[in-house]
C-alpha cells in the first residue's frame, strides 16, 4: 500500500538528491530514475485498475490534523500515467538540455505536485500538491525571467486562493474535506437545496477561476506564452503537456463532485446544463482566440505556447458538452495533446539546443541536418493538425461528434475553425524550419543528442499507437463513462459516425508508397525563389516582403487589426500598475512618518469604538 | 522537582540583568557571553517547564510569596505559557549568539540589561495570572523596547523610539483605565476570578473595560491603525532586537489580548468587540502587505510582512472559535521561527554589507550562500508554499475564517497574500539571479543557527503533527476558560 507514497515522493526525493549532490552524470541518472519509479508503480497497478474486477487503491495519512487520502482509481490512474509518460520523456530531454541542478530539483518537484493533484482524494492534499506544482514550475520560470514568472505566479496564486476559499465554503457547509463525503453531501443537497443558489454560483465561479488559470482558458491564459517560452524547453514538454492538464482534471472534478448540485442550482437552458454550457463556451473561445494568436507568432516557442492554450481549450470544450461522448473525447484529447505537444516541445528543445535560435526567420532547411528530429516533428505536426491516423485526429473527431450529437453547432464550428488555424500554424512550422533555403550559419547543425531522441521516441510511439488503435483508449475510458463509443480497437463507432483508424492508416501508407514511387521515378529538380509559395503572382517589394519565414500571416494580422488592439495582457499589466500605485498611496498615506497623525489614528479608533456602541 | 522552581523563569533574567554592572569591567565580550549564558540557562528551565506541563497535562501555578490567589499574585504556566516561554527563551538565546556579530555600539552593559529585561517582560506577560501584574510586565517590556529602539543612537532611531513611546504610552494608559474599570466592577485583579465574575458585572462597564483593554493592547499587538510606530521601530532597532520584537514581543501583546478577550467571553456584547477586531486585523494584513510591495529597504519590508502576519494571527484569535484559536497559536509558533530566521539573515547581511537596502541583496547568493539560502527558505515559507511550515497554519486560519462566516475577510487576506508573494519573490530573484559578487566568509555559529532554523521550518512543513497537537493544547488553554478557572485554586472566594 505504501507504493502510492513511494510513487508520489520518488521524484521529489530524486530531485532533492540530484540538487544536493550536483555531480554531472549522477544528477541525470538519479533524475531519470526518479521519474521512472511512478511509471513503474502505475504499470504494476494496471491490472488492478483496469482488470475485470477494478479496485480502488487507497492510502491515508494524517498530517497536521488533516486526513490526506490518496486514491488510485480509473480516472486518477489515467491522468497519472499520462503525466508520468511525459515526465519520463522530460527527464530524458533534460539530460541533454539542462546543466543546472536547480532545474532538476524543481522539475521533479513539479512532477510530484502533478501526481499528487491527480491522486488526492481530499481537498487538503489537492490544494497542497496544487500549490507545490505551481510553486515548482514558477521557480523554473523565475530562473530565466522575473517578469514572466511573476505574471504566472500571481495569476496562479489568485487561482489557488480562489480555490481555497471555495474549499473553505464547502468545508463550512459540509464539514468535510474528502471528495467522497463532499460528493455525497452535494448530491443530497441538490434535492434539499440548503446551500443557496448564489453561494453555489460563487463556489462555481471560484473553482472556474482556479482551474481556468491552470488550464489557460481565455481570459486567464496570459501567463502561458511567457511562462512556456522562458524555461528549459524540455521542461515545457511537461509544463504544457502534463501540468496544464491539472486544470482539465480540476474541471472534471467539478463535474464529479458538484455536477448534480450545479445543475439544480443553475438550471437548464435550451436542453443544456447552464454551468456546463459556460465551460463549453469558455473552451470554444479559448480554442479560437488562442488559435488566431498562435498563427500570428514569429517565435516558435510563442507559437506552441498559444497552440497549447488553444488545444487545452478543446479539452474544456469536450468536458463542457457534458455528455459521456464529450467526456470521452475530452479525456482522449488529454492524452493526445500531452503526447503531441510534449513531442513538439522536445523538438523545440532540440532546435534551441542545436541552433540557439527561436525565430522562424532564422531557420530553414534543417530536415537534412536533423533527419530523426524532423521525422518526430512530422508525427507531431500530423497529430496536432488532426490528420488521421494520429492520436490527435481520433480525439478531435470524438469531440466534434459529441458536439454535433449534443446539438451545439456553434461550438462545433469553433472546433472546425480551431482545426483550420492549427493546420495553418503547423504548416508554417513544418516548412519554415525544415524545408526551404538553409541560412549559412546553420550549416554545422548536428542531429539532436541521443537522450533527447529517446525522449521524443517515448512520446512519438503513443501518437501512432493510439492513432491507429484509438479503441484502446475509448475502451478504457468507457469503463467509467458507460461505453459511449462502440467499435473495436481500430474502429470507433458513435451515434453519428464511424471512424476506422486502421483502414485509414493502411490507405495512408499505401498512398504514401505510391507517392514515393512517383517521387523516386518521376521527380525532377527545379529551382524556385524563396518567396514563390507566397506571392501568387504579386510582385515582391522591400516593404511588403512576406515569406514562409517572415511575416507569413501578416495579411491576417492586418485583417484582425481591430481585435488585436484589445489585449488581455495589457489589461492585466495596467491592473498590476494600478495595484502598485495603490500600494504606494497606502504606504505614503498611512505610514507617513508623522507622529501627530499616528496619534490621530488612536483618537479615530476610540471614536469608532464609541460610535460602534462599544464605549 | 517542585513546580515552584518555575518562578526562576522570572527571577533569573531579572537578577541576571541586575548583575550586569558587576561584570562591566571585563569587557564587551564577557558581557555578551554572560547574556548568552543567562539565556541558555533560561532556555533550559523553560524546556524543563515545557516538559513538565506537557507530560502531566496540568498547568504549573506559582504563588508568589506563598499567598494564595486571588489575594496573592500567581503565575499561570499552562500549555500556552509553557510553550511560549520556551519560544521566548530560545529566540533570546539565538539572538544572544547574534549579538556577538551585530552589536558594536557602546554601552554594551546597558544593552545587555535591556536585552534581558525585554526577555523578562515578555515571559512575565505570558506567564502571569494577574491582570495588574500583566500591566507591570507590559510596561517593563515596552519601556525596554523604547530604549532598545533608540539604542543605535542615530537620528532615525531616536525618532522611531519617540514615536513608539508616544503611541505605546497612550495605549498603556487606556489599558490601565480598562483594568481599573474591571477592578472596580469585580473587586479583583486575578484573571481567573475576573473570568468567573465577568458574567455578573454590569454589561456596559464590562464592555467599556474590555474595549479599552483591547485598544491598549492593540498598540503593542500592532493592529491597524495603531501600528504606525512599528515599521520605523523595526527598522531602527538593532538587528537582534528587531528579531525579538517580531518573534515574541508582539506575540506577548497578542496573547494578552486573546487571553483577556476570552476570559471575558461571558460578557453579553462580547461579539461586537470580536467583530471590530476582525475588521482591524483584516485591515492590518491588507495595509501592511501593500505597504511592503515597493519597499526598497529589505529590513523594513520584512517588518511590514511581520505586521501583516501578526494581523493574520489576530484575525484567527478574533474569530471566537476553537478552530480559530488553535490555528492562531500554530501560526504564532511558525511565524516566530520564520521571522527569527529572516531578521537574523537580513540583519547579518546588513552587518556584513553595510545596510539592508535591496541593492546589497543583488548577488547575495554568490556572496553569502548560506545566509541567502536561509532568507530564501524564510521568504518561501512566509508566502505559504507547501512543504514549509506556514502553509499549514495559513490553511488552518483560512478554513477557520470561512467556517466562522467571515468569507470577506478570507478574500481580503488572501488578496493581500498575493502581494506578499510578489515582493518576496522579487527579493529571491534579486538574491539569486541578479548581480555578481565574491564569496564572503560567513560566521560559523550564525550559519549553524540559520541551517538549524531552516531544518526546523522544513521539518514542521513535512511533519506538522506534533506541533499541531501542541498548538491545539495551547489553543484550548486560551479558549477553554472554564478549565482555566478550575485550574487556579481560588480558595472559594467569590464563586
Amino acid at each position: 500500500m505504501n507504493e502510492l507514497m513511494i510513487m508520489l515522493f520518488a521524484p521529489l526525493v530524486a530531485g532533492f538528491i540530484a540538487w544536493a549532490l550536483d555531480v554531472r552524470g549522477i544528477r541525470e541518472a538519479v533524475g531519470v530514475l526518479g521519474t521512472l519509479v511512478p511509471l513503474g508503480v502505475l504499470a504494476k497497478y494496471y491490472s488492478t485498475i483496469a482488470g475485470s474486477n477494478p479496485e480502488v487503491v487507497t492510502q491515508t495519512i494524517t498530517v497536521g490534523g488533516f486526513k490526506l487520502i490518496f486514491q488510485l482509481n480509473t480516472i486518477s490512474w489515467y491522468f497519472a500515467t499520462i503525466a508520468s509518460l511525459i515526465g519520463v520523456a522530460m527527464a530524458f530531454g533534460m539530460v541533454s538540455t539542462s546543466r543546472s541542478s536547480y532545474e532538476w530539483l524543481f522539475a521533479l518537484m513539479s512532477y510530484t505536485g502533478v501526481l499528487g493533484v491527480f491522486l488526492s482524494g481530499d481537498f487538503v492534499g489537492f490544494f497542497l500538491f496544487w500549490e507545490l506544482m505551481t510553486f515548482a514550475s514558477f521557480m523554473m520560470v523565475l530562473k530565466r525571467s522575473r517578469h514572466e514568472s511573476l505574471k504566472y505566479f500571481v495569476l496562479s496564486v489568485i487561482g489557488a486562493y480562489a480555490m481555497l476559499i471555495a474549499i473553505g465554503i464547502l468545508y463550512a457547509k459540509i464539514g468535510a474535506l474528502d471528495f467522497g463525503t463532499i460528493r455525497q453531501a452535494l448530491y443530497m443537497d441538490a434535492m434539499l437545496g440548503s446551500i443557496s443558489k448564489s453561494l453555489t454560483a460563487l463556489v462555481f465561479l471560484l473553482f472556474l477561476t482556479a482551474f481556468g488559470v491552470k488550464a489557460g482558458a481565455v481570459p486567464l491564459h496570459v501567463w502561458a506564452p511567457g511562462a512556456y517560452s522562458e524555461v528549459d524547453q524540455s521542461y515545457t514538454a511537461f509544463f504544457s503537456g502534463a501540468l496544464s492538464k491539472a486544470g482539465a482534471y480540476g474541471f472534471l472534478l467539478l463535474y464529479i463532485l458538484m455536477g448534480a448540485k450545479l445543475v439544480a442550482a443553475l438550471g437548464i437552458w435550451h436542453n443544456h446544463m447552464v454551468f456546463s454550457y459556460i465551460i463549453a463556451w469558455l473552451g470554444a473561445i479559448t480554442v479560437v482566440v488562442a488559435g488566431f494568436l498562435a498563427v500570428l507568432q514569429e517565435d516558435i516557442r510563442k507559437l506552441f505556447a498559444y497552440s497549447s492554450v488553444s488545444q487545452v481549450g478543446y479539452i474544456l470544450l469536450g468536458l463542457g458538452i457534458g455528455t459521456p461522448l464529450g467526456f470521452t473525447g475530452a479525456l482522449f484529447h488529454v492524452l493526445s495533446h500531452a503526447v503531441f505537444k510534449g513531442l513538439f516541445w522536445l523538438v523545440v528543445a532540440a532546435l534551441v539546443l542545436r541552433t540557439g535560435k527561436t525565430r522562424f526567420e532564422d531557420f530553414g532547411g534543417l530536415a537534412e541536418k536533423m533527419p530523426i528530429t524532423f521525422a518526430m516533428s512530422l508525427i507531431a505536426v500530423l497529430s496536432l493538425a488532426g490528420i488521421p491516423p494520429m492520436a490527435g485526429f481520433a480525439s478531435k473527431w470524438l469531440i466534434y461528434e459529441a458536439a454535433i450529437s449534443a446539438h451545439m453547432p456553434l461550438v462545433a464550428g469553433a472546433i472546425f475553425l480551431g482545426s483550420a488555424l492549427a493546420f495553418a500554424y503547423v504548416v508554417r512550422f513544418l516548412y519554415a524550419v525544415w524545408f526551404g533555403q538553409r541560412p549559412s550559419d546553420l550549416e554545422d547543425v548536428k542531429e539532436a543528442p541521443l537522450p533527447l531522441l529517446i525522449g521524443m521516441a517515448i512520446l512519438a510511439i503513443p501518437n501512432i499507437v493510439f492513432g491507429v488503435a484509438p479503441g484502446l483508449v475509448t475502451e478504457y475510458l468507457g469503463k467509467f463513462l458507460g461505453n459511449p463509443v462502440g467499435g473495436n480497437y481500430y474502429k470507433l463507432v458513435t451515434p453519428t459516425g464511424t471512424y476506422n483508424a486502421l483502414l485509414v492508416a493502411v490507405l495512408l501508407v499505401f498512398g504514401l508508397a505510391i507517392a514515393g514511387l512517383i517521387f523516386i521515378y518521376g521527380a525532377k529538380t527545379r529551382r524556385i525563389p524563396v518567396t514563390n509559395t507566397y506571392q501568387s503572382g504579386n510582385p515582391v517589394t522591400e516593404d511588403y516582403n512576406l515569406s514562409m519565414r517572415r511575416n507569413f500571416y501578416r495579411p491576417l494580422a492586418e485583417a484582425l487589426d481591430f481585435w488585436l488592439k484589445y489585449s488581455w495582457d495589457r489589461f492585466y499589466e495596467r491592473l498590476a500598475g494600478i495595484a502598485e500605485d495603490f500600494a504606494d498611496f497606502l504606504r505614503e498615506g498611512f505610514y507617513n512618518g508623522n507622529v501627530q497623525s499616528y496619534a490621530w489614528y488612536l483618537a479615530v479608533v476610540l471614536l469608532i469604538l464609541a460610535l460602534w456602541g462599544v464605549l | 522537582m517542585n513546580g515552584q522552581y518555575a518562578s526562576l523563569l522570572i527571577a533569573l533574567p531579572l537578577l541576571g540583568a541586575f548583575f550586569v554592572p558587576l561584570i562591566k569591567g571585563l569587557g564587551k565580550k564577557a558581557i555578551k557571553t554572560y547574556v548568552l549564558i543567562i539565556t541558555a540557562i533560561q532556555t533550559g528551565i523553560a524546556a524543563w517547564v515545557f516538559q513538565q506541563v506537557y507530560s502531566t497535562g496540568k498547568p504549573i501555578i506559582v504563588m508568589a510569596g506563598g499567598w494564595r490567589p486571588p489575594i496573592g499574585i500567581n503565575l499561570y504556566i499552562g500549555h500556552f505559557a509553557a510553550l511560549f516561554v520556551l519560544i521566548v527563551a530560545i529566540a533570546s538565546f539565538l539572538m544572544a549568539v547574534f549579538n556577538f556579530k551585530a552589536i558594536d555600539v557602546e554601552p554594551i552593559d546597558k544593552y545587555a540589561m535591556l536585552f534581558l529585561l525585554l526577555m523578562l517582560g515578555a515571559t512575565g506577560m505570558i506567564a502571569t495570572g494577574d491582570i495588574f501584574n500583566l500591566f507591570v510586565f507590559m510596561e517593563i517590556t515596552s519601556i525596554t523596547a523604547y530604549a532598545l529602539t533608540a539604542y543605535n543612537k542615530t537620528g532615525e532611531a531616536a525618532e522611531a523610539s519617540l514615536k513608539y513611546m508616544i503611541l505605546g504610552g497612550i495605549g498603556s494608559s487606556f489599558f490601565l483605565i480598562g483594568v481599573a474599570l474591571i477592578y472596580g466592577a469585580t473587586g479583583t485583579l486575578n484573571m481567573a476570578q475576573i473570568a468567573q465574575l465577568a458574567g455578573n458585572i454590569d454589561p456596559t462597564v464590562a464592555q467599556v473595560g474590555l474595549a479599552l483593554i483591547v485598544f491598549g493592547l492593540a498598540v503593542e499587538a500592532e493592529l491597524f491603525p495603531l501600528n504606525a510606530w512599528a515599521p520605523d521601530a523595526y527598522q531602527a532597532a538593532p538587528h537582534p532586537i528587531t528579531a525579538m520584537f517580531s518573534a515574541f514581543v508582539v506575540k506577548a501583546g497578542l496573547y494578552a489580548m486573546a487571553r483577556i478577550l476570552y476570559l471575558m467571553s461571558s460578557v453579553g456584547t462580547w461579539h461586537n468587540v470580536l467583530k471590530l477586531l476582525v475588521v482591524m486585523a483584516t485591515l492590518t494584513v491588507v495595509v501592511a502587505e501593500f505597504s511592503a510591495l515597493r519597499q526598497r529597504n529589505v529590513k523594513r519590508m520584512i517588518a511590514y510582512s511581520s505586521i501583516s502576519q501578526v494581523g493574520l494571527i489576530a484575525l484567527a484569535f478574533a474569530l471566537g472559535t476553537q478552530a480559530g484559536v488553535d490555528a492562531g497559536v500554530f501560526q504564532m509558533i511558525n511565524h516566530a521561527i520564520i521571522k527569527a530566521l529572516l531578521f537574523l539573515g537580513v540583519g547579518y547581511v546588513a552587518v556584513q554589507l553595510g545596510g539592508a537596502d535591496i541593492e546589497n541583496f543583488h548577488g547575495l547568493g554568490r556572496k553569502m550562500p548560506v545566509t541567502a539560502f536561509g532568507i530564501t527558505v524564510g521568504a518561501m515559507a512566509a508566502v505559504g508554499i507547501p512543504l514549509f511550515n506556514i502553509f499549514w497554519s495559513k490553511l488552518r486560519i483560512i478554513l477557520a475564517t470561512v467556517e466562522a462566516g467571515y468569507t470577506w475577510a478570507a478574500f481580503l487576506v488572501l488578496a493581500a497574500s498575493v502581494v506578499e508573494a510578489v515582493y518576496y519573490f522579487r527579493l529571491i530573484h534579486a538574491i539569486w539571479f541578479e548581480g555578481e559578487g565574491e564569496r564572503i566568509s560567513e560566521s560559523i555559529p550564525l550559519v549553524a543557527i540559520v541551517v538549524a532554523l531552516v531544518i526546523l521550518v522544513v521539518a514542521i512543513g513535512i511533519y506538522p503533527n506534533y506541533l499541531w497537537s501542541v498548538s491545539q493544547k495551547a489553543g484550548s488553554d486560551i479558549f477553554n476558560v472554564a478549565q482555566y478557572i478550575k485550574n487556579v485554586p481560588l480558595m472559594g472566594v467569590g464563586a
